[in-house]
């Protein structure tokens, strides 16, 4: 390769390759791949940032990789789940090592990026179209939306009456009856194109302590919902778009990548996974040095694989855009202009500035957040919040968060079990009494943790 | 955070049985007392009620989303708690923190893929920096008190214990961890006596195996002073806890247990009654077992004849238990039972009937026995005694009369276990616990002398002898492994020369001067083509090395 090529200047380090690698196993296994013995047909298109080969493996044909350097984006025939894959380190090791030519891309490296460009191109044409207001819906499209809202109307109508029938009769019944009248009903909501009264209809639980004041309130909570609907033209354009968001219209990728973007350093500092209807729900928490904090949720099939772009540890700089609604934490990520993966530059001083005492609120601040969310979006569960002045004690073997005030409330963890113990204990053993910047879910009915922000990095509570 | 809400008491709560009993029968309640705009907002509903034209259900739900929304504002019920007491101070620094982020990554790494020896190094950088005086850093300190928690008696790669390796990291915030802890297991008080007389069984047992770790004289007392009124299934779970803190004050309540109308309660003392060698029940043993041993003094060789037949086959001691009885299903009875009888005597009969240590100077004799393997077990059962005595002089003799005969082994390998602890094919194990880590190396070192290459025999001993001396080796354990996995590195033995480098790689001294170089440089010479396990070895003595200069 000659050394005024192009590309040498373009060629990335190791230790850039190094900094992508989703663990340290995988780095390891890329190592042992990024010899030139073990690939063939390499080669790395300059003009189109994509570098492709083929990885010698256990299997009979071996498997194909690409990586578009542009994102970078990765493709790789195996079933490895991590993203990027040993092979696509491996690739990217021998090319930053200038093991790999340059040539023209063509094969299955040429269709991919093809496919990307194509994509990419749609997406924006659409964007472009709904932000400049020339997104003419057609006429079938229109068809299509009216006889959507007749049916969630028909629906919620029959809601309606459903509920006020509980009411009178009595909720005592479902101490015999248990939650199989609710499941039904949530069925009923599922036909009738209003996924998110489902899912409230189903979460519901009728055992345990205080269970008919909860009852209630989600049928207290869900009348509200059905007169919300009933006005949606006279709502508010925010108000009408969270009464949407929570019946379960549907919100494209399109109408939200329409919002304005929101340009900031976002540290992902917390990542639960939970299995809902045959769905995994992935949420993902980003923390913004302007002090936004970003929800960004993704789902997948059985069998597929959760989304992997955003991992905890990471910073990105990118566009975040909002959901439209009037409590819009829940976010998309649009154009990611830098990202960090490990610890780097980027990401130190992005915890720095997240974790500086005089830019976090106290306990009682948040329950003020809280309430402006509630108070804006009734149906509104909890609120993430980036919490700092407060830390978890121990009072008659039931864990409290406290402030200095010596005030305290409930205090769970999201991934113990059932009361919360290690995971608290892990944050009293990183911060000892002093209180540490976290990152919370603030509920009406408790406090819970998500993620301790120490200056190494997020520790999940 | 308001703790004074009347929507947390009164009003809601009205609703809610309203709601419970339903609208069909009881009134909406009333409103009037309902704070702030809430109130004011309130009421116009319940005014739509005068119209008469609205159904109360929906009215009740319209109240009810009212105060729902008032209440979550509110956020949730506050109460004044008071804070944690202060951690201690600390007097151990934390390790460096490239050393800090290696440990995290090597921890994290183990989660995602099992058994790729990443644990493996974890262990052997809880050494490193244990060894140096720190504690363990904060992010890891509630895993590393996890480790130190069990489950107990896992021996890493570098040979100790890692139960031990975690308790050295652990310093004063995790005890102050330990006492906030609600779930922390606590052992209890013995000197409260409730635990005893009013506790489940469990709790009984815990407390009674406390009081035998504070006080094991009195707990012989107190479980001698309930053993009548015990249960077979009490009995059974108490008695083997005195095998901890085993003394001769034990003895009378023990003798007494020998006649114990449970068979398992009986097997258990006479178990913990030889393992005092100076008891009376041993001696019993001893006397029942004189008639048919003799023992005569030639020239060359002292001559060890055993005839069963001469047994007292009436002795109460010669009874088999049901256990015996499976082991020795098909065997010959009269050999059974003068077995089961020598297994449990003590050594110092043996040597005063004239029995050397130097076994190769030993002929037996077996008269009228039929069971072809009693020659071995002859060998077992003072293998048998050595351990229970720890008498490392018999130790030593029997590993290297069998390191002489390599056959032995083999024999040895068909009697059933010494102890739980070795597998039947690891006779060796058993008896190199008895002796110290010179006495290993030296047997480690004679055993791969003798073997030239082809070990098949003596294997088992060479591994367990160099797995039981733990890291940092002495340079010449690492000279005899290096040599050793150098004549085994062949493919029908790979799976063992996998072993010894993994031994050889952990356990290499890399603070000698220059030992670290030259074991690398042997290994990379070692093999002509790729071989994982000299690979690994040499990325884990790599590693190893790395982790020792974070912490310089």
């Amino acid at each position: 390769m000659a050394p005024d090529s192009v590309l040498d200047m373009d060629r990335w380090s190791t230790d850039q390759v190094v900094a992508l690698a989703p663990d340290a196993s995988s780095l390891t296994a890329g190592r042992k791949l990024s010899t030139a013995s073990s690939w063939s047909g390499t080669g790395v298109d300059a003009g189109r940032l994509v570098v492709w080969g083929a990885c010698r493996g256990s299997g009979k044909n071996p498997y194909r990789t690409a990586v578009d350097l542009s994102g970078p984006a990765y493709k790789c025939s195996c079933p490895s789940r991590k993203i990027p894959c040993k092979h696509a380190l491996g690739l990217l090791l021998l090319w930053a090592d200038g093991h790999v030519a340059e040539t023209p891309a063509e094969g299955f490296a040429a269709e991919w990026m093809d496919g990307r460009a194509e994509r990419a191109e749609k997406t924006a044409a659409k964007v472009a179209a709904r932000a400049s207001g020339t997104d003419e819906p057609s006429a079938a499209s229109t068809r299509r939306t009216r006889a959507r809202r007749h049916r969630v109307e028909a629906g919620l109508e029959d809601l309606d009456l459903w509920l006020t029938d509980q009411v009178r009769t009595g909720l005592a019944r479902f101490e015999a009856s248990g939650p199989a009248p609710l499941e039904e009903t949530a069925a009923r909501m599922v036909d009738a194109q209003a996924p998110g009264v489902a899912t409230r209809l189903r979460s519901m639980t009728t055992a345990g302590e205080g269970w008919q004041g909860r009852v209630l309130e989600e049928f207290a909570l869900l009348r509200l919902l059905v007169s919300a609907h009933r006005r949606l033209e006279t709502l508010p354009t925010p108000l009408a778009a969270t009464v949407r968001a929570r019946i379960g219209y549907p919100t494209t990728r399109e109408e939200v990548l329409a919002e304005p973007a929101v340009r900031d350093t976002w540290y992902v500092a917390a990542l639960r996974d939970s299995d809902e209807e045959n769905l995994t729900t992935r949420r993902v928490w980003l923390c913004g040095t302007s002090g936004r904090i970003a929800t960004v949720v993704t789902f997948s099939a059985p069998g597929q694989f959760p989304d992997a772009s955003l991992m905890p540890g990471m910073t990105i700089d990118a566009d975040l855009h909002f959901h439209p609604g009037t409590h819009p934490d829940r976010a998309m990520v649009g154009t990611v202009h830098a990202m960090d993966r490990s610890s780097g530059a980027l990401t130190t001083t992005t915890l720095t500035t997240l974790t500086d005492p005089a830019r976090v609120v106290g306990l009682a601040e948040a329950f003020d957040l809280h309430a402006d969310a509630v108070g804006a979006d009734p149906w509104t569960t909890s609120v993430p919040v980036l919490l700092s002045g407060a830390g978890p004690v121990v009072a008659d073997t039931e864990w409290f968060l406290r402030d200095a005030s010596g005030h305290g409330v409930p205090w769970r963890t999201s991934w113990d079990e059932a009361a919360p113990g290690t995971r608290t204990l892990a944050a009293l053993a990183v911060h000892g009494d002093t209180p540490m910047p976290m990152l919370v879910d603030v509920g009406a009915r408790e406090v819970r943790a998500l993620a301790l922000l120490t200056p190494n990095g997020a520790i999940k509570l | 955070m308001s703790d004074e809400n009347t929507m947390h008491g009164g009003g809601w709560a009205e609703l809610t049985t309203t709601a419970l009993l339903g609208t069909g029968r009881q009134p909406l309640p009333p409103v009037e007392r309902w704070p702030d705009r809430f109130g004011a907002s309130a009421r116009e509903v319940v005014d739509r009620a005068d119209t008469g034209t609205e159904d109360p259900a929906a009215l009740l739900l319209d109240l009810a989303a009212l105060a729902t929304v008032y209440r979550r504002a509110g956020g949730p019920p506050s109460r004044h708690v008071g804070p944690l007491a202060p951690p201690p101070s600390r007097t151990r620094p934390a390790p460096p923190t490239a050393s800090c982020r290696r440990a995290a990554d090597l921890l994290r790494a183990h989660g995602e893929d099992e058994d790729d020896g990443t644990l493996d190094l974890f262990h052997d950088w809880m050494l490193a920096v244990g060894s140096l005086g720190y504690r363990a850093p904060d992010d890891l300190l509630i895993g590393i008190r996890r480790l130190a928690r069990g489950p107990l008696g896992r021996t890493a790669a570098n040979g100790h214990r890692v139960e031990d390796l975690a308790a050295t990291l652990l310093d004063e915030r995790a005890a102050w961890l330990d006492a906030l802890d609600p779930d922390a297991p606590t052992a209890p008080d013995p000197s409260d006596e409730e635990h005893w007389t009013h506790g489940t069984p469990t709790q009984r047992a815990t407390w009674f195996a406390a009081l035998r770790a504070s006080d094991p004289r009195r707990a012989g007392e107190v479980l001698a002073a309930t053993w009548r009124t015990e249960k077979a299934a009490h009995r059974k779970k108490l008695l083997p806890l005195l095998g901890h803190g085993l003394g001769p004050t034990d003895e009378p309540f023990l003798e007494r247990a020998l006649t114990d109308r449970s068979e398992e309660v009986r097997d258990t003392a006479h178990d913990l009654l030889i393992q005092l060698p100076g008891s009376a029940h041993a001696a019993a043993i001893a006397s029942v077992l004189e008639p048919a041993v003799s023992v005569t003094a030639g020239r060359k060789h002292i001559r060890v004849e055993i005839d069963p037949s001469a047994l007292d086959g009436a002795s109460p001691l010669l009874w088999k238990s049901s256990q015996d009885r499976w082991r020795y299903r098909g065997k010959d009875a009269l050999w059974a039972q003068f077995h089961r009888a020598a297994r449990s005597a003590p050594l110092s009969w043996w040597r005063k009937m004239g029995v050397p240590e130097d076994l190769s100077t030993v002929r037996l004799k077996l008269t009228g026995v039929r069971w072809g393997g009693a020659h071995s077990e002859m060998l077992e059962i003072w293998a048998a005694a050595a351990i229970r005595e720890g008498d490392g002089d018999w130790a030593r003799a029997l590993i290297d009369r069998c390191l002489a005969h390599p056959s032995l082994w083999d024999q040895l390998r068909d009697v059933g276990p010494l102890l739980d602890e070795y597998p039947p094919s690891r006779p060796a194990g058993a008896l190199l616990d008895v002796l110290d880590h010179d006495e290993r190396l030296r047997i480690a070192v004679d055993a791969i002398d003798r073997a030239h290459g082809d070990t098949a025999a003596t294997a088992w001993l060479i591994e367990d002898a160099l797995d039981q001396i733990p890291a940092p080796w002495p340079p010449s354990a690492s000279r005899a492994a290096l040599d050793h996995a150098t004549a085994v590195i062949r493919p029908d033995r790979d799976g063992y020369a996998r072993r010894v480098l993994r031994l050889l790689a952990h356990r290499t001294d890399i603070d000698v001067e220059g030992l670290a170089g030259s074991v690398d440089a042997e290994l990379a010479a070692m093999s002509t083509t790729t071989h994982q396990g000299v690979e690994d070895a040499r990325a884990t003595l790599a590693t190893r090395i790395a982790i020792r200069e974070e912490l310089s």
